[in-house]
């Protein structure tokens, strides 16, 4: 008997295959014809303490095995995300809910760790810090280990739930970083959020995204994130959550190998919704090959042996 | 909505870049509404990488069939363009929110631009089936995009043509057969096609209040809602940015700003 199931942040994962923030919406969209409780785990869209409108203009570009996005974090808000689509959301269980969330200040993820820190049905925060801080000139607080440090700390103030700080990969030292944040309180890290990158239309000979500048996501970043998971997870001890570009059973059985004990499909849910199923299944197939009884045992194995 | 394997039962090429493609999927056509669009994976590869929305040119329902009109712009739709009839590809839909039908024993105006017309035969059948009396304004930049016409002519349907070239019809835009809908007693107006065309449709809809209803077109990611990138502006500015995907790609034209 193979074993799937494990336990991340003392929550049991049904299988190891959790759907990205912003690629899953609130998970019931897509429930109409796949079978969402059937995945590990669903990362709500990102969600802020005040609805957002997102940004104007073109907000989605095609690249070379890759998309770029610029949705600006579009969101009904904390509040609405509480009462409308969170009772709508606790009917997928056994998959686990986790709420990612974002803010431009301090005082923003106060407010919303605050606000749905104790909500009944959400299991984790994940917390995104690759937005940027207005009150530090707009750099991004996951670039900065101190600022990303304050930002953990902030939400664990308010919440017993399990703190998951996803990092961005646009930094000189991701494991500096990742160490700051274990050190801070984080239970969990994510890794990686979407390389910046951009692209120019050259008929209009200016750039396509309404935002100029955009997150890069999808297969083309997958060597990326694989090996920032290998680098971190040698060296911090908390569990981490690989994602970035996976598209198959055998691209998550990689960042599980590199040490990820959960992974994220993301891009890939846009071309094949069935994509979290169907690799969750082929990770199963894979173990039972390999004659490996539970999963915990190929967690890291490509360092550890 | 579902998530079907087509087979392509037809593949029709009827002008340079234009093709009509047809393909069994019996539990997407027994939902599909007219101006309802589907989403093709066309390659398993990862160029391209994200599905296709291509609208719904017509329905055979009895038969399952699913027609599609499109015309070859980049590399997803020349891939399209290679498959052969036995082949099967990745369908999800029917998408989007469709045309408003809900109108009977009236004259009404389809007004279509370039690879625009491809959801109007669909909503031309079920308006002339409520017994309306169908006009059709079908414009192009060269005759090769005016090739999808049979069913309008075979069903002897009030047809006016334009290319920009004057290869086929009057000379210039659709424009040039707008100017008296509303003394010919249209009742009501449906238009896609390019931007700069749906704007004036929608001025004219407005000066001589035909109600009127536009389908438009964006670049879609997931074309179900989850990732928000497809969106238009409202007229109203303090409400969300429509989704083209689930809110449209129909809308009432009062609703929508189609400034640039």
């Amino acid at each position: 008997m193979t074993k799937t199931a494990l336990s991340f942040c003392g929550i049991t994962f049904q299988n190891p295959v959790t759907v990205a923030s912003g690629t899953y919406g609130f998970g019931i969209e897509y429930n109409q014809f796949v079978d969402v409780d059937k995945i590990g785990g669903v990362m709500t869209k990102g969600l802020t303490i005040e609805p957002r409108r997102g940004n104007e203009g073109v907000r989605l570009q095609e690249t070379y095995g890759g998309l770029l996005n610029c949705i600006g974090l579009e969101n009904p808000g904390a509040d609405v995300f509480a009462k409308e689509y969170l009772p709508q959301m606790k009917r997928l269980a056994p998959c686990k809910i986790i709420a990612n969330i974002a803010g431009a200040t301090l005082e923003d993820y106060e407010a919303i760790s605050e606000r749905l820190g104790a909500e009944d049905g959400i299991d984790a925060f994940e917390v995104n810090i690759s937005c940027p801080n207005v009150k530090a000139g707009g750099m991004a607080f996951g670039t900065d280990g101190n600022m990303a440090a304050q930002v953990c700390k902030a939400v664990k103030k308010h919440t017993k739930r399990p703190v998951i700080m996803k990092l961005s990969p646009n930094v000189t030292d991701i494991v500096a970083i990742a160490k700051q944040l274990e050190a801070a309180g984080a239970d969990g890290l994510s890794l990686i959020n979407t390389l910046l990158g951009m692209a120019i239309d050259i008929n209009q000979k200016a750039p396509v995204l309404g935002n100029v500048m955009g997150g890069l996501s999808g297969p083309a970043i997958k060597p990326v994130g694989l090996r920032m998971v290998w680098q971190v997870a040698q060296n911090v001890a908390i569990p981490l959550i690989g994602m970035g570009g996976i598209t198959n059973w055998q691209d998550a059985v990689e960042y599980l190998l590199a040490g990820a004990s959960l992974i994220t499909v993301g891009t890939a849910n846009f071309v094949n919704p069935l994509a979290p199923l169907e690799i969750s299944e082929g990770i199963e197939n894979y173990l039972k090959a390999q004659k490996i009884d539970d999963i915990q045992d190929i967690i890291g194995l490509a360092w550890r042996k | 909505m579902d998530l079907e394997w087509a087979e392509v039962v037809a593949h029709r090429q009827i002008a340079s870049q234009e093709f009509i493609l047809t393909l069994f999927a019996p539990k997407i056509v027994a939902s599909a509404q007219a101006g309802q669009f589907v989403s093709l994976q066309i390659s398993q590869q990862i160029q391209p990488l994200l599905r296709r929305p291509i609208s719904i040119h017509d329905v055979e329902e009895d038969k399952g069939l699913l027609i599609l009109y499109y015309h070859v712009v980049g590399v997803g739709t020349d891939l399209l363009s290679q498959y052969q009839v036995g082949e099967k590809l990745s369908v999800l839909g029917p998408l989007g929110h469709g045309f408003d039908l809900d109108i009977t024993d009236s004259k009404v105006c389809l007004i279509g631009g370039g690879i625009g017309q491809a959801p109007l035969r669909m909503a031309a059948r079920q308006l002339k089936e409520k017994n309306n009396q169908v006009m059709l304004i079908m414009g192009a930049r060269n005759q090769d995009g005016l090739q999808a016409l049979d069913y309008y002519h075979r069903e002897q349907l009030e047809l006016y043509l334009a290319t920009e070239d004057g290869s086929l019809g009057t000379k210039g835009f659709v424009t040039e057969h707008m100017n008296d809908l509303a003394q010919l007693g249209v009742k009501r107006i449906y238009a896609c096609g390019p931007k700069p065309m749906l704007r004036a449709v929608k001025a004219t809809a407005l000066a001589q209040n035909i109600p009127c209803q536009v389908s438009l077109e964006e670049k879609m990611a997931c074309g179900v809602g989850v990732c928000l990138g497809c969106t238009c502006k409202s007229s109203d500015e303090n409400t969300p940015y429509p989704k083209v995907c689930t809110h449209g790609p129909v809308f009432w034209a009062q609703e929508v700003n189609l400034d640039d």
